[in-house]
């Protein structure tokens, strides 16, 4: 395959007005990847699956990444589909669309009109990171419950509190422990100790 | 005539005479030109190779003694009963009375015997283990009746069918000829919970499996049983700090044999077949010390799990689960209590 200049160029003829970044990653022997805008990351895809040069014809992992707010940059959820050709055996192409952190207005198009098989990958990703696909044609949560509200592979998801099974709670866990089960707390503690030495 | 006769009797003397001497030529001869050199492990009570413990006489209990003495009493009583009910048509009025005199001492032996609780099996028959094997060295067996109901529900434990994550592998061949849990009785893995005894958690209880799990439990019949089997079913193993996973089957459901392992080889999941069937073995009818459901009160059925908007409702059963407690937890009050 080309380099990956040569390929976002191609991409740019064939979908005009997209705006397409290169995002080399660290280190370098990893793949770099076409970050594309919301917009036309369906236009974009659908180049590569059509293209006769490329004819990426299977969508092998759809996953999130979350990337948290850093000093004045904001955070995002980044979706990023992997691309190879199974006819012309080459590939992949990685392509990379982000989204906001924020539940509500975290929405990118779905790719499974284009790849069958983006379907059950999408609804882990939306499942695990709450990323919304839009035109999915089944958006529900694939692994945990449907009850269930949070979406546990964010960096911000607190697991529910369970200082029960640790073997020595301490600190703010055996606070909690404290608070929850009506046991002694600490500063208790100390004063039963001075009770005890006289 | 009188010679002939005396001549008939020669015969028999001489047959005798022979009778007695060629067996006994022999064993004179064997003495006279053997050579003979015991010794004390020559003359060692049993011949297996093994040390030799104690000898042949085996002590039987004072009680077994009592038991044969009564047998024997009514034994001849139903000798002596037996041509007297012939010939009852007969007997004058006299010999009625001399008969009921003779049955009334008799019940009154066994009053005595009843009053005295050698008629109790299990209290005059408690005999020791030691005694016991050896016994059943002879063939005989002595066994209260809850014995034989525990040895035949611990020879035929039949596990539920189904696996949750690799450890199921692991149950797969000790189930397969390899292992052969057939050996123990537990090879018939039912499909359905209403026809199994023992629960065999193997794997992962996700928190999204466990309801499905804590309901099959319920749906099956007493007596039943449940082996944690592995790291995760009893504990969450790798997995206890994710989003998903169950910290341990036994938060929701009795579990009587936890294995440790990931997964527990089959030799450790024999090993747990064989600690129930020692639990089932020591298992009591006795009111007080039976198991939870010959209770007619008790529960049977265990609260299922809810699916929660964070996590499981309830988190753990507390009827069946406390969490683990540290020196650090002592409340107060309980101190105090002790004081």
């Amino acid at each position: 395959m080309e380099a990956i200049e040569k390929i976002k160029e191609m991409a740019l003829q064939s979908v005009p007005g997209a705006q397409i970044e290169i995002i080399n990653s660290t280190p370098a022997a990893q793949q770099p990847a076409l970050l594309v805008d919301r917009d036309h990351i369906y236009g974009v895809g659908k180049f590569f699956k059509e293209d006769p040069r490329f004819q990426m014809d299977f969508c092998s992992c759809v996953t999130g990444v979350d990337y948290l707010p850093k000093g004045d940059k904001p955070g995002f959820i980044e979706v990023v589909y992997h691309l190879y050709s199974i006819a012309q055996k080459h590939g992949p192409i990685v392509l990379k669309v982000r989204a906001s952190r924020e539940l509500d207005q975290c929405r990118v198009p779905s790719l499974t009109p284009l790849w069958r098989g983006c379907e059950f990958q999408e609804r882990e990703a939306y499942d695990l990171f709450g990323v919304k696909f839009d035109d999915h044609p089944d958006l529900r949560r694939i692994l945990m419950w449907e009850e269930f509200t949070e979406h546990p592979m964010r960096k911000d998801y607190v697991p529910p509190p369970d200082y029960e099974w640790e073997p020595t709670p301490h600190d703010d866990t055996l606070q909690r422990a404290a608070q929850a089960q009506g046991i002694m707390p600490p500063s208790a503690q100390e004063e039963l100790g001075k009770a005890k030495k006289k | 005539m009188n010679d002939s006769y005396s001549s008939q009797y020669l015969f028999v003397v001489v047959f005798l005479a022979v009778a007695i001497v060629f067996p006994l030529l022999p064993l004179l001869l064997a003495r006279i030109l053997a050579p003979r050199k015991p010794t004390a492990s020559k003359n060692d009570t049993y011949e297996c190779g093994l040390t030799s413990k104690g000898d042949a006489w085996v002590q039987f209990r004072v009680g077994y003694y009592i038991y044969a003495l009564i047998y024997v009493i009514f034994a001849v009583e139903t000798v002596f009963l037996y041509p007297w009910a012939v010939a009852f048509a007969g007997l004058s009025f006299g010999a009625f009375i001399a008969m009921m005199v003779f049955v009334l001492l008799l019940v009154e032996g066994l009053v005595y015997a009843w009053a005295k609780g050698a008629l109790d099996w299990k209290r005059a028959m408690a005999v020791d283990e030691g005694l016991k094997s050896e016994l059943q060295k002879h063939g005989i067996f002595i066994l209260p009746f809850e014995q034989l109901y525990n040895w035949g529900r611990k020879s035929s434990i039949w596990p539920l069918q189904f696996g949750l994550a690799c450890c199921a592998i692991e149950m797969i061949a000790t189930a397969a000829s390899r292992y052969d849990l057939a050996r123990f009785g537990a090879e018939v893995f039912r499909a359905t919970p209403r026809q199994a005894d023992l629960m065999i958690v193997a794997g992962t209880v996700t928190k999204k499996m466990a309801p499905q799990v804590v309901r099959l439990y319920n749906q099956m019949p007493e007596p039943k049983y449940c082996i944690a089997m592995g790291a995760c079913a009893i504990s969450g193993g790798p997995f206890k700090d994710g989003y998903n996973v169950l910290k341990g089957i036994d938060r929701y459901i009795p579990v009587d044999v936890h294995i440790p392992g990931c997964p527990p080889r089959p030799e450790a999941l024999i090993h747990a077949i064989m600690t129930l069937q020692r639990k089932i073995a020591g298992q009591d009818l006795e009111k007080g010390r039976r198991p939870r459901w010959y209770d007619e009160n008790a529960a049977s059925e265990y609260p299922i799990p809810a699916y929660g908007e964070h996590d499981l409702e309830p988190p753990a059963n507390r009827e069946v689960w406390q969490p683990p407690r540290n020196y650090r937890d002592v409340t107060l009050e309980e101190v105090k209590k002790k004081a």
